[in-house]
């Protein structure tokens, strides 16, 4: 989707406009996931650095001490919540955690993860266009996570998507953006955001993603499980507005031959 | 002389034996569990926390009670 800011040659915009996805606005376009931390404080720490304004949970069966601590701490930080349907493998569970995660949160977000298998963790094409259609349907903002293949991505628009989420490559892998044409594809035909989603190792991935066209990033292990969480959060934060900010200056064409910086007049070797 | 029964009943996956004709609502407060920041499912379908004090349990139902965990 191509971004509603205009490149100015004297004064860029920055750091960015927010996001708008289903009319609901995000202030921040790095979105991070909960998962994977060692810790509330550390989680914590790391939130405030990325400067995100929305972030991931996940829908599991209620324990007092997981459940109450992470509640009170995205309250603390006013963050918006993206519940997720990670865990699933069918659509029938992906929208009944949907409709629960609404219960919990009061909120019509939801980010549709139906995973194939436990090995690779890739997303079901199938059964996500399925859940995407009948959550779409019924009103919620469905953020579809799926592989990055542009005609599944233009079919998960056509039933409903508010955004749509291609993986760089799979889930926790750190192998940045495997298929750069393919998300770029995606990015260029898409009329609703695009979320670059899985994947992310560090900066130049996320900066990839934005020059690449994308609306935003989702980072969760890249941050999560790096050693030191908040030093990449802020990392990640700095590459996202730097690859905006790329994206609209104009970067020079690619050449196939060298073109000289210098002028070739007044050289004292004729 | 206590008529009241027990019916056995599945809460998040383990089994529990509980008075008959106990309502939802009163069954989250014996359990000590808070009424905000969750939801429940009972046998698949979504329990509205609007009818939590009319819903009356009754034997060999599935509950799901569920909240938000760090994923993602």
């Amino acid at each position: 989707m191509t971004t509603t800011a205009q490149a100015n040659a004297t004064e860029p915009v920055t750091p960015y406009p927010p996001l708008v996805i289903g009319g609901e606005e995000v202030s921040s376009r790095l979105i991070t996931g909960s998962g994977g931390m060692t810790s509330l404080s550390a989680l914590k720490a790391a939130l405030i650095a990325s400067k995100t304004s929305l972030t991931t949970v996940a829908i599991r069966r209620f324990e007092p001490t997981s459940s109450m601590g992470l509640y009170k701490l995205l309250g603390e930080l006013n963050l918006k919540i993206l519940p997720n349907t990670a865990g699933c493998y069918s659509h029938k569970e992906a929208i009944l955690t949907a409709k629960l995660a609404s219960e919990v949160l009061g909120t019509k977000f939801i980010k549709i993860e139906v995973i194939a298998d436990d090995a690779t963790l890739l997303p079901d094409p199938i059964e996500t266009l399925r859940a995407t259609e009948s959550l779409a349907n019924e009103g919620f903002l469905v953020m579809a996570y799926c592989s990055d293949d542009p005609i599944l991505a233009r079919r998960l628009e056509l039933a409903g998507a508010a955004a749509v989420m291609p993986l760089g490559s799979p889930i926790g892998s750190g192998l940045g953006i495997l298929n750069p044409y393919n998300i770029e594809s995606i990015t260029n035909h898409s009329n609703v955001p695009v979320i670059l989603d899985a994947g992310v190792g560090g900066a130049s991935d996320v900066s990839q993603a934005m020059e690449l066209g994308c609306d935003g990033v989702l980072v969760a292990s890249a941050i999560n499980r790096a050693q030191y969480p908040e030093l990449m959060a802020k990392s990640l934060a700095l590459a996202l507005e730097a690859g905006y900010l790329t994206r609209i200056s104009g970067r020079i064409p690619k050449r196939d031959q060298a073109l000289a910086s210098s002028p070739t007049e007044g050289m004292i070797a004729q | 002389m206590n008529l009241r029964k027990d019916i056995d009943i599945t809460i998040n996956g383990k089994a529990l034996s509980i008075n008959e004709s106990i309502s939802l609502a009163a069954l989250l407060d014996e359990l000590t569990i808070p009424t905000i920041g969750v939801a429940i499912a009972i046998n698949q379908e979504i329990i509205h926390k609007s009818q939590w004090t009319m819903r009356i349990i009754t034997g060999g139902e599935e509950i799901e009670i569920v909240s938000i965990v760090a994923g993602g």
